[in-house]
């Protein structure tokens, strides 16, 4: 297992459920979580979201790009944003600071 | 040259005679001699000119004649140079030869000598030789004496030896017999002991695992359950993992960790990651049976939930290879990430 992967995904799933899990129930794995497929690239990680268990979160709430400003922030300051095929891909720069949207 | 000087004086006397009857004409003195012109007051002048001329002739023959009387004298004196060179000469050839000779025989002699001795030395020398292989031949056979004597004290020694090791290895052979007899005695004995010990032991362990076998069927019996560590099927199995206010966690025999849901009082039962881990890592222990059925993306659920998989991959093509993405998708992802991921 990919410890940066698993990092960057706690780091996601904490951010979008912040205010409606805390950790220990993200953990217990008691609460509706995103499921996705990591991607490890040499200078990125891809997660690829399943299009069914979403976690209650939305695809627009994906694809805002606030949302990618958020996950930065949360990731420190790595570049993030999300792509929209037929499934939603989260792409996480591996070095901090490369064209922070 | 000689002929010269006597013409000469012949010429000089000639003159010195005319000279002399021109002298006595004028003077009246008579000349010495036959012819005088007192004996012939009244003759004429061809009488005068006749006896000059007589005169002439005959102090001319008497020159002639003393001349050859001198010639022949020294004919004669140079006839007696010549014998007398020539004896001399013959007396010095005759010296010569005789000291040649005497110079011969002193070299011969001295050849004689030298070769004398040089024969002499050759002599003392092959005399020296045959001394010296005289000598040789003594010590060789001194030697080849010597040696004899040591070869044949030798094989003696050798002969002795040998015997004495006859002796020796047939009382060895007989020693090494009686140790063997010995060591094939010991060895049954030895071999006797190991067989009892065996069968001693071979009862031993039928006994305990008799012991065992009835204790583990009583235990089966009776219900015993604790004693062999079976929990029941699909039935929780509950684990104190936190000890105080908190509520405890459940392990389920597949290993599967169960959480109670807190209340609100107990929101500081939370666990850090590290623990979380730790309890995962001894559900896994406890369950070595079940943890190989379990699949990797089970696992990984417990560590990072909702994370089902990681790959590593080295470029993104590899996973639409592997069919794990779409072309399309990866396609987009690698255009989004060219582009700098900008807002759609």
């Amino acid at each position: 297992m990919n410890e940066e992967a698993i990092l960057y995904w706690w780091a996601i799933v904490a951010t979008l459920k912040r205010g409606e899990l805390d950790q220990y129930r993200i953990e217990s794995g008691t609460i509706d979580t995103p499921e996705a497929d990591a991607y490890v690239l040499p200078n990125r990680i891809v997660f690829v979201l399943d299009p069914v268990r979403t976690g209650g979160i939305t695809a627009q709430r994906w694809l805002d790009p606030a949302t990618w400003h958020e996950l930065s922030a949360a990731l420190g300051g790595r570049r993030v944003f999300v792509s929209n095929a037929d499934r939603l891909a989260v792409t996480v720069a591996r070095t901090p600071g490369q064209d922070i949207l | 040259m000689r002929h010269r000087a006597v013409y000469r004086l012949i010429a000089a006397l000639l003159a010195l005679g005319v000279l002399t009857l021109v002298a006595c004409e004028s003077t009246g003195v008579q000349p010495v001699g036959t012819y005088t012109w007192a004996t012939a007051p009244g003759s004429d002048l061809s009488a005068h000119a006749a006896t000059a001329t007589a005169a002439v002739i005959q102090a001319t023959a008497e020159a002639v004649r003393r001349q050859q009387t001198v010639d022949a004298a020294r004919v004669n004196l140079s006839a007696q140079e010549t014998r007398a060179t020539q004896e001399a000469l013959a007396a010095a050839q005759a010296e010569a030869t005789r000291v040649a000779a005497e110079a011969t025989a002193v070299v011969q002699s001295t050849l004689y000598a030298e070769a004398t001795i040089r024969s002499q030395s050759d002599f003392a020398t092959l005399a020296a030789q045959l001394t010296t292989e005289a000598e040789f031949g003594a010590t060789q056979t001194s030697v080849a004496g010597t040696m004899t004597a040591e070869a044949a004290s030798l094989a003696a020694t050798a002969t002795d030896q040998a015997v004495r090791l006859t002796s020796t290895a047939e009382a060895l052979s007989i020693e090494a017999t009686g140790t063997a007899i010995s060591l094939q005695a010991t060895q049954s004995a030895v071999a006797a002991a190991l067989e009892r010990r065996r069968e001693t032991l071979l009862t031993v362990l039928v006994l305990a695992a008799a012991v065992v076998a009835a204790v583990a069927a009583a235990a089966v019996l009776l219900g015993w359950d604790s004693l062999v560590h079976r929990p029941a099927a699909n039935g929780p199995r509950t684990e104190v993992l936190q000890d105080g206010p908190c509520p405890p966690l459940t392990i389920l025999p597949d290993g599967t960790v169960q959480f109670p849901l807190l209340s609100p009082e107990e929101r500081t039962c939370t666990l850090t990651r590290e623990q979380l881990n730790e309890v995962y890592d001894w559900a896994q222990t406890r369950y070595l049976d079940d943890r190989a059925t379990r699949t990797i993306a089970e696992r990984t659920s417990r560590l990072a939930p909702g994370l089902r998989s990681v790959r590593t991959l080295r470029r993104l093509d590899q996973a639409v290879t592997a069919g794990a993405i779409s072309p399309r998708l990866a396609a987009v992802l690698e255009a989004d990430w060219q582009s700098g991921g900008h807002d759609e």
